[in-house]
């Protein structure tokens, strides 16, 4: 079994270095844009263009060291812009394109790892946890979105797994922290942040060192840009309205402009949690978290690759609770149909039945999860609880 | 003495604070001379009829709170006591439906939740609405329900359609209640042959003026608005009903009045864009269902009251009256404006707080409308 397993590892990791010489399209231009902003801004002294990438400046500066190896290599070096880069199949951009997924290709692995040990440890066996590893390696819209588009989004996922990690080992320092560092790279781990307070309850000790963990590291990275003057409180204050795409995370006006759909389905899911769940476990609260974000916001906007933010969650999810399998199967099956990833060119008249069977089985699979936190609430178990005695059953 | 202190209060603070745009709204219908607008319309005149000429209705309106003028704060009184009695004559009724459906402590701490809420007070006194009158109606409808006078809470309810058609939506689930209260046919046949009498006063005097008022106006009335657009399917039918039959399928068992009513009209508000002043409408039940059914909703209560009143706080410019003064009563629109109101302006004009946090404060008021009302509708299954 084991064995089977490295081939399968081995077969993927070849498969996925293939795929890492694809031409660059997508925001991994403008990502490499960013590297080269910051690339500039250290060599010449210049730090008030830090500001130029803004929300993208931290995922920027992780991508320095590829960035530079890549200026160090014997080939010419085009302009990094959409121009000269887009599409391109020239071997400088292949390789440019390649570096800057390297990175990723290890946020990936050590994601997988993560997954494998959160689910090895709560279901208490070894080999589901191997299960789990495969289920998020060679799931399709991973490699799709992580390998081929290069999404940066896992490197903050995978620092949010981490967090969740050590949170399920009641690490809540540590936790919090690496939840604070995966804030300042996406916004997502803000959300997450009153969902996964429910954890504590009672346990005001614990509590209280995630929250310092948290909030105290965020105010030192923002006291440190403020006070070196790398960015301004207005700065900070105006991002919305200089990159208003953010506010497309708020999601469709519902019944005027200010009543948002991400806003409302996230604090109906933080009343659904604190109300009816019976025993707010961490890895469902930040999956419901994650997923309620995801299913409200991008309705409207984001791209798919922000999807991988929930994905880890949810294939440690399925892991735990065989009954999520139909949910999560349908899922990632519809996620796949969606535009751009789908390998067989459909007609863009399909795209919204793709992309409305694909938000259908998010909410439902939002739905499944929530269901058997309230199932578990009217048996008053836990949901692990239930799935030792459905286990037993078996 | 709680009751008499608050009263006190409210009759000072009637008399007192600035006219509201609301209030001008509805003097200018009067003195526009077009079709009557709504029974309660006619009475306004006769209130303020001793500010005999245009001159002095338009001094009153522009009246700030630091004015001693006597007879503009008349006015203000005037206009506004005839509210404050009805806001009382709620308290009475409530304490008379707490007894009934529970004790007497939990009529009284119904009657005080809905009294001493200074949301009632901005809502019913300070911007001199009427929405109280129907708000009243269908309490008092209420009260002969469980007073075992079917005929006169249908004839009630049916005043309360007239007045201001939102009592319609409470309609099925009256009819709900009768049927578990082995209620004969003959009553539920009357009550809804009443209420639709009451529905065809109020169309009477809607459809003059404009079917629009029926179906897009806001202020005014605005029982089916459209949230898919003028031409897609009304989203607001299509929820409502769907929730009525839901309930209808579910709540077979349920004998909780204030569990069947107070669904309906959280329902009707998530599907609609209420102006601030509509929530009143639920505020009677909302506090009976804390004082007598579930104490453990009141920090929802309580999240949902702070939600509202914030949320109008920055959809009115902070309570923005024609004075230039909040019915807060600082000033807001002068030249020479002290330095917290310097603040305030700033604060609703900033661009982060209008992107960012009026939309977080809307949109979770919303959420609260779908929160509350699932709770209270979980009891239909216990």
């Amino acid at each position: 079994m084991q064995s089977r397993s490295t081939w399968w590892i081995i077969g993927g990791a070849c498969v996925k270095f293939l795929l890492m010489f694809t031409p660059p399209y997508g925001d991994l231009v403008n990502w490499a844009s960013v590297a080269d902003i910051l690339l500039n801004a250290i060599s010449t002294g210049h730090y008030g263009q830090v500001t130029v990438p803004g929300v993208y400046a931290g995922l920027g500066l992780l991508l320095l060291p590829s960035f530079w190896l890549w200026t160090r290599l014997p080939v010419a070096h085009p302009p990094v812009n959409q121009a000269h880069m887009l599409f391109s199949t020239s071997m400088p951009v292949l390789l440019l394109s390649f570096l800057l997924k390297i990175p990723v290709f290890l946020a990936d692995i050590g994601t997988g790892i993560l997954v494998s040990t959160l689910v090895a440890r709560a279901t208490n066996s070894p080999s589901k946890g191997r299960t789990a590893f495969l289920l998020w390696y060679l799931n399709p819209f991973n490699i799709y979105w992580i390998n081929v588009f290069g999404g940066m989004d896992i490197i903050p996922t995978f620092i949010f797994m981490a967090g969740v990690n050590l949170g399920s080992k009641e690490k809540w320092f540590g936790s919090g922290l690496s939840l604070a560092f995966a804030s300042v790279l996406r916004i997502f781990p803000l959300f997450t942040f009153p969902f996964l307070l429910a954890v504590f309850r009672d346990k005001w000790r614990r509590a209280f060192s995630f929250m310092i963990g948290f909030v105290v590291s965020l105010a030192i990275v923002f006291g440190f840009a403020l006070a070196t003057g790398l960015v301004t409180s207005t700065w900070i204050i105006g991002t919305p309205s200089r990159q208003f795409w953010l506010l497309d995370f708020f999601g469709y006006n519902l019944t005027n402009s200010y009543v948002k759909l991400t806003y409302v389905v996230i604090a109906l899911q933080l009343f659904i949690t604190y109300r009816y769940w019976h025993k707010a476990e961490l890895i469902p609260l930040a999956t419901v978290s994650v997923l309620a974000l995801l299913t409200a916001a991008q309705a409207y906007g984001g791209s798919g690759h922000h999807f991988i933010w929930a994905s880890p969650l949810l294939t440690t999810s399925v892991m735990m609770n065989p009954n999520e399998k139909l949910a999560y199967i349908l899922t990632f099956v519809t996620a796949c149909l969606g535009p751009f990833i789908s390998p067989i060119p459909l007609p863009t008249y399909t795209d919204t039945l793709t992309w409305g069977a694909f938000y259908a089985a998010k909410t439902n699979y939002l739905l499944r999860i929530n269901l058997n936190q309230i199932r578990a609430f009217a048996t008053n178990k836990t949901t692990l609880d239930l799935q030792v005695a459905s286990n037993r059953t078996r | 003495m709680l009751v008499t202190l608050i009263s006190g209060a409210k009759i000072v603070l009637s008399g007192i604070v600035p006219a509201s745009f609301d209030l001008r709204e509805i003097v200018t219908l009067i003195q526009s001379a077009h079709a009557s607008l709504g029974p309660w319309i006619s009475l306004y005149p006769s209130l303020y009829n001793h500010a005999s000429n245009a001159t002095v209705t338009e001094q009153w309106l522009l009246n700030g709170p630091g004015n001693s003028d006597l007879t503009l704060q008349l006015i203000s009184l005037s206009v506004r006591l005839p509210l404050f009695f009805l806001d009382l004559a709620i308290l009475l009724a409530l304490c008379y439906v707490g007894r009934s459906l529970g004790s007497v402590t939990s009529g009284r701490l119904a009657g005080l939740i809905w009294f001493a809420n200074p949301y009632s007070l901005f809502g019913i006194e300070l911007l001199g609405v009427p929405d109280v009158l129907a708000v009243f109606l269908f309490v008092a409808s209420i009260a002969m329900l469980l007073h075992k006078r079917a005929i006169l809470s249908s004839v009630l309810l049916a005043l309360g359609v007239w007045v201001k058609f939102f009592p319609i939506l409470l309609l099925p689930a009256l009819l709900l209640y009768q049927a578990k209260s082995n209620a004969s046919r003959r009553t539920m046949i009357i009550t809804t042959l009443l209420t639709f009498v009451g529905l065809a006063g109020y169309l009477q005097w809607t459809f003059p003026s404009s079917h629009l008022f029926l179906t897009a106006y806001s202020p005014v009335a605005q029982p089916f608005p459209f949230i898919a657009g003028e031409v897609a399917i009304n989203g607001s039918a299509f929820v409502l009903i769907l929730f009525y039959c839901l309930m209808i399928s579910f709540a077979k068992n349920a004998r909780n009045l204030i569990a069947l009513l107070l669904p309906s009209l959280l329902v009707y508000y998530a599907v609609s864009n209420p102006a601030p002043q509509y929530l009143v409408w639920a505020a009677p039940l909302m506090a009976l269902d804390v004082a007598i059914v579930n104490r453990s909703r009141s920090a929802l209560l309580a999240i949902f009251y702070v939600l509202a009143f914030t949320n109008w706080f920055f959809s009115s410019s902070a309570f923005l009256t024609p004075s230039g003064y909040s019915l807060l009563m600082f000033p807001l629109g002068s030249d020479n404006l002290p330095s917290f109101s310097l603040a305030i302006t700033r604060l609703l004009d900033n661009s982060a707080i209008i992107n960012m946090l009026v939309p977080l404060i809307s949109s979770a008021l919303y959420a609260c409308f779908l929160a509350y009302a699932i709770d209270v509708a979980r009891t239909w299954f216990q």
